[in-house]
């Protein structure tokens, strides 16, 4: 009876807690805006994918392994980039509501470049300039709601080593 | 301190592509110092976030195999002239830049 009763109050205890913790966060993120107005970091870092040191680990720790292929993603990039340290890669997307924009080079010693999240009012559809360790499948993932998918292209680099 | 943030804009219609540098070393960690003694350590940007009026429309995490001095290109619609676009960048020292300009 009375190991029940704490129960209950360590549970009510720790659903206050968080509250709190919910409102202390809520305070600091607008006090930081009234700082400086442009800070709103939304999405949380997958450290995980960022880490992830092979392909297919990536792409499960992203939780995109399940991808489907698809012409509605474009992978624009050269097929021979003579300067690996500077590739020019460009994704567009084609599947409504688009949410996020992911970019991996296969070969590279962390294979997850940049994942680009889309607010509204976005268009879907991003370049960078991304570093290849060498020749290598570029993977573009797109994900819209539940659903993901992805376009493959190979570029050939001919200058070697991403140091630069 | 790395130079400030570069952005062009270019209205088409209610569509605004912006493109965007930001000067910076991109450090991977992998690369000797030039007296190939010891590593440079890494230092990169990991975060990138752009405004529109001041509400976030892009959120981006980045890895080190973005490139030295890191091109952006991106299109916001909805965007008419006086708006304003911004661009905040922040690395994996903690240091952050941004840059708020107006739509000609």
């Amino acid at each position: 009876m009375a190991s029940d009763f704490l129960h209950l109050q360590h549970r009510l205890r720790r659903r206050l807690l968080a509250r709190l913790a919910g409102l202390t966060g809520a305070i600091l993120a607008t006090t930081t805006g009234l700082l400086a107005p442009i800070v709103a970091w939304a999405g949380a870092r997958n450290v995980e994918a960022f880490d992830a040191k092979a392909i297919d680990l990536a792409l499960v720790a992203a939780g995109v392994a399940d991808a489907v292929e698809s012409e509605d993603v474009i992978l624009r990039a050269p097929d021979i980039a003579e300067n690996s340290a500077i590739v020019h890669v460009e994704i567009q997307s084609k599947v409504p509501d688009t949410r996020s924009i992911l970019i991996f080079a296969e070969k590279n010693p962390q294979p997850l470049v940049a994942q680009f999240d889309l607010l509204p009012g976005l268009e879907p559809i991003v370049a960078v300039r991304i570093k290849m360790a060498e020749s290598a499948h570029l993977r573009a993932v797109v994900l819209a709601g539940d659903r993901k998918y992805f376009a493959r292209r190979e570029t050939k680099v001919t200058l070697g080593g991403c140091a630069g | 301190m790395p130079d400030p943030i570069k952005m062009r804009i270019a209205l088409d219609g209610e569509v605004a592509t912006v493109k965007v540098l930001m000067p910076h070393p991109m450090e991977t960690g992998l690369r000797k110092d030039p007296l190939g003694e010891a590593m440079v350590p890494m230092h990169f940007i990991h975060h990138v976030v752009a405004t529109h009026n001041g509400r976030t429309v892009l959120d981006a995490q980045w890895s080190r195999s973005v490139s030295k001095n890191p091109f952006l290109e991106f299109r916001v619609r909805g965007a008419k002239s006086g708006d304003r676009i911004g661009v905040t960048w922040e690395d994996n020292r903690g240091e952050t830049m941004s840059l708020e300009v107006p739509i000609k």
